[in-house]
């Protein structure tokens, strides 16, 4: 257990009515707690209300307990029960004010008194919070205008690699091609966003540009009256569409097929959707009622009279006079800076100054050895090659550091069950910290949302869903690491993909090594792991290829060092291994999982191919844990084996088979060629080639005609390969691996000391 | 009209703009509502709360019919309005002890609001009295005032009360003006306590 605990940090949480896809409140509850989290500040999302599938996200409301230091954000808009609620919370209090609409747009409906006493809510609170955050001067001024003291600014942001042209629906954007000017309004369909104006203004148009289009994205009721009356306006209309609700790739494609973006709303606090255009490239004409001339900033055109047709010859102008455009996209483009994350922290730096305290510094005097917490997803007897490597890497720096393994009480990485008990334990010589799991995983539905969210773009509510949904959620992790964060000189995290690391490293980025162990996946692309690979101070990366790799998918990640592991290579006799299994004439060699993901199933079938062309076709052994049929003509399934047998299989094996496609290193590659032994490999692996390419004791495959050349080569060329193989097992020793952790664990520990 | 944008040039636009009108016989200039400046106003919460509870206090008075759904939501809303007609005596029945209870929910409230409202004011009062200079001889004050009656105007400094929040007994009774003035040198500062960082818990 970290001794010497320094005060603790407190926590930031935020409570919400709902939480839900869509909703422009979730969406600034998890961008603030993207920045709280880049401030060391720990803290999860409470709502009455949370949406199928994010429950991994947000918790329920009864749930929040929050401690007296800690300060709760709740995010206010239409009437809550939850001001009330936060009013009597034993804690500091804050409100972030996202506007409410004026009642004067909706006389006579159920939505007027909501909307009044959603702000006499505004007005009661006042007096109880500790700081008032309004997401536009316009709404702080609200605020101020309600009695509210201690009130700040802090605006939206946008990550505008999220509106970027290749995350575009390909589908929607050839639908939606055709002739222009194309005008976009994005927003629900309600009274005060005017959108009886847009059609008033696309008639304009049509006069001009008799092909113009009107795309109009948003929810809507199809049974209120406002609605019906708008498709009573549009009958004689040619070239409006009413697209509702879009996933965030279909909404980016709308954007992206805009000539110019149009809003005729009557009441913004902020508008959303006007920085949404400008990240799309879109000139955004807007009308300047509230906060809307603020948004803009002197960017995009504002108009303050509604006649339409003037607004129709500019909307023109706007799409087909590209000197005009140019500027206006230029403009749009600097007023963007403004509404990056990085302003948006500054502001709510400031906002939380004297609120809540920074989060605490090491001691000032370095200890003689650095105590570093050690965070990995599981950590004892559990399988996995990123957690052996964890282990691998705790005990052999166990002498040199003050290593706590700070991970889960799980031990299935599929379900993520407690296994293990929490609280102190011990393995080997390192001390372990282990903490419970919450949700156990349901692999069907993970795997059903992963189908959902690969292979395009998306909002980050998905991706962080996804990152909930991957685990293991541990909130007494994460609470640990934010509020020991004087405990420990450094971190040092492992495997890029798990929630630990995705959501923790962040907290304390500044002091953190990454071991990514990554590799060419879906997720690798996903811009929430952008903080975990370009926030820490360094990555230890495993080879060459994992560096380039990461550099393709986070050009701006942190200072990258090729350290991989070292080989530990146990005295071998190989006829022990050829005794003990009756394993007689030559053999190929796979160890490790026998699964499809491993490519198991291509190695079986070339071999397959290879008995039935070649009658001196080598056996193939495999060894390890089976979860399909291996069975085969000339096939030898060894099971599980212990350390020694597969060092014996390893030495005694022609070649050693590295089917898989995923690696981010292949420790099966470094052992066989410590034994002399070499490998054919699967080619569409970059760590692979790379391996062999720079060891020269192997072959790569990409087909049958190459495995059975590669075979081969292999066969003729062994002894040689196999000389090459131990030369370059040599350059894989645990003192270098461990002289590079401690001279960068001793930077850290130095910069963090000046 | 005009039209805001640092990176146009507006002026040029605009009259290019018009002159397009001006050629397609549209008139140039248009009456046109201009927006309205400045924030919504505050709505007293005292004030809503206790409207609200008057407007909703009787539960056996419909709600408006209201639909935002087309199709069945318009045959929902019929079979919503025959209900009231041919029901309204049974519920009425139903809700009665509800109505009741509601009627001294919302009097006990508008008693609770009047007195908050009347503490405010005694606390501004206050405060405007601490903000004044200091006499160089305080005055006895005046005996204490009784229940309901508004306070009696003090002339000495007071300590700085946090507006809206509610004190803790001992110390409400240390504000109070019944309390004499020390012989010399005025009474102790209260304002000069450290101040506490949040709010007060309950």
């Amino acid at each position: 257990m970290p001794v010497c605990y320094t005060r603790p940090s407190m926590a930031v949480h935020q409570l919400i009515p709902s939480f839900g896809p869509g909703d422009a409140s979730g969406q600034a509850a998890l961008h603030l707690q993207l920045l709280l989290r880049r401030m060391g500040h720990v803290g999860d999302i409470y709502a009455e209300e949370v949406a199928g599938g994010l429950q991994g996200l947000a918790r329920h409301v009864f749930t929040l307990k929050p401690k007296p230091d800690d300060l709760v954000l709740y995010h206010h808009g239409i009437a809550s029960p939850l001001s009330g609620r936060l009013m009597h919370m034993d804690c500091k209090r804050g409100v972030v004010f996202h506007n409410i609409s004026p009642a004067r747009f909706y006389r006579d409906t159920p939505l007027e008194h909501a909307l009044v006493a959603g702000r006499a809510q505004v007005a009661a609170m006042a007096p109880f919070l500790d700081v008032s955050i309004g997401d536009s001067d316009y709404n702080s001024a609200e605020l101020r205008v309600a009695g509210h003291r201690n009130v700040h600014t802090v605006q939206l942001f946008i990550e505008k690699e999220r509106f970027a042209a290749p995350v575009a629906d390909a589908a929607k954007l050839a639908e939606l091609s055709g002739p222009g000017p194309t005008l976009v309004s994005v927003s629900r369909v309600m009274p005060h966003k005017r959108f009886e104006d847009l059609l008033a203004l696309h008639r304009e148009l049509l006069r001009i540009r008799p092909q113009a289009r009107l795309l109009m994205v948003g929810g809507y009721e199809p049974g209120s009256r406002y609605f019906k009356m708008l498709q009573r306006e549009l009958k004689d209309l040619s070239g409006v569409h009413f697209l509702g609700r879009l996933s965030h790739p279909e909404l980016v494609a709308v954007y992206r097929s805009a000539s110019v973006f149009v809003s005729m709303s009557e009441h913004e606090g902020f508008s959303v959707p006007i920085i949404e255009a400008m990240a799309s490239e879109v000139p955004v004409l807007a009308y300047a009622a509230a906060a809307v001339p603020e948004t803009l900033g002197g960017a995009g055109i504002a108009f303050d009279q509604k006649r339409y047709a003037f607004l129709a010859e500019l909307a023109v102008d706007l799409s087909e006079d590209k000197a005009l455009r140019k500027a206006v996209l230029d403009g749009q483009a600097r007023r963007l800076q403004h509404f990056s994350p990085t302003a948006a922290q500054v502001s709510l730096t400031r906002a939380l100054e004297g609120v809540v305290a920074p989060p605490p510094r090491p001691r000032k005097a370095p200890a003689k050895r650095p105590r570093v917490a050690l965070v990995v997803q599981r950590y004892g007897e559990v399988t996995g090659g990123a957690e052996a490597h964890a282990a691998q890497v705790a005990e052999h720096l166990a002498p040199h550091w003050d290593i706590t393994v700070v991970t889960t009480c799980a031990k299935n990485h599929l379900t993520w069950e407690n296994t293990f008990p929490p609280g102190e334990d011990r393995v080997g010589r390192t001390k372990v910290l282990r903490f419970p799991v919450t949700r156990t995983r349901n692999i069907h539905a993970f795997n059903d949302l992963s189908r959902h969210v690969f292979g395009h773009g998306n909002e980050r509510l998905r991706e962080e869903q996804w990152v909930a949904e991957q685990g293991p959620l541990s909130p007494g992790l994460m609470e640990h690491l934010g509020t020991t964060q004087g405990a420990y000189d450094g971190y040092l995290f492992f495997t890029y993909l798990y929630a630990p690391t995705a959501w923790g490293l962040p907290l304390v980025a500044d002091r953190a090594m990454l071991v990514p162990t990554a590799h060419d996946e879906p997720p690798i692309r996903f811009g929430v792991y952008a903080d975990v690979f370009n926030r820490p101070r360094v990555l230890m990366c495993n080879t060459p290829e994992e560096v380039a790799m990461l550099g393709r998918f986070h050009p701006n990640h942190a200072r990258a060092r090729v350290v991989g592991v070292g080989v530990d290579a146990l005295p071998a006799v190989p006829d022990r291994f050829r005794a003990k299994y009756g394993v007689h004439g030559r053999y190929l060699l796979y160890v490790g999982r026998l699964e499809p993901g491993k490519g198991v199933p291509d190695l079986l079938k070339f071999h397959r191919q290879l008995r039935a062309s070649y009658q001196d076709a080598p056996e193939l052994v495999l060894a390890g844990e089976a979860h399909m049929d291996v069975s085969g003509e000339g096939v030898r399934h060894v099971g599980r084996i212990s350390e020694q047998d597969k060092h014996d299989a390893l030495a005694g094996a022609l070649a050693v088979v590295v089917p898989s496609k995923f690696e981010s290193l292949s420790l099966l590659t470094l052992e066989a060629f410590a034994q002399g032994t070499p490998v054919l490999v699967n080619g569409h692996s970059e760590v692979l080639v790379g391996q062999v390419e720079r060891s020269g004791a192997g072959r790569v495959y990409r087909g049958l005609a190459s495995f059975v050349e590669g075979l081969r080569e292999v066969g003729e060329a062994r002894d040689a390969m196999g000389q090459r193989a131990r030369i370059y097992a040599q350059r894989h020793t645990w003192p270098q691996v461990v002289a590079a952790y401690r001279e960068e664990m001793a930077r850290i520990v130095e910069e963090t000391h000046r | 009209m005009k039209l805001l944008g640092r990176d146009i040039p507006t002026g040029a636009l605009v009259a290019r703009i018009e002159e397009r009108l001006r050629v397609r016989g549209l008139p140039t200039s248009e009456p046109a509502e201009v927006p309205e400046d400045g924030v919504e106003p505050r709505v007293d919460p005292l004030t809503f709360n206790m409207h609200a509870l008057e407007e909703n206090a009787d539960t056996t008075r419909a709600l408006p019919l209201h639909t935002h759904r087309a199709g069945m939501g318009q045959a929902v809303l019929l079979a919503k309005w025959a209900f009231r007609k041919t029901c309204q005596v049974l519920i009425n029945e139903t809700l009665g002890r509800q109505r009741v209870f509601n009627g001294l929910v919302r009097d006990s409230y508008a008693q609770l609001s009047a007195e908050v409202l009347r503490l405010r004011k005694e606390v501004d009062t206050l405060r405007a009295q601490a903000a004044k200079p200091q006499p160089p001889e305080a005055p006895r004050p005046p005996p204490p005032a009784e229940e309901g009656e508004a306070p009696a105007p003090r002339e000495r400094p007071l300590p700085d009360i946090e507006y809206g929040r509610p004190s803790k007994p001992s110390r409400a009774k240390n504000a109070r003006a019944s309390k004499p003035p020390p012989p010399k040198g005025g009474p102790p500062n209260l304002a000069a306590r450290p101040k506490r960082g949040g709010p007060k818990k309950n």
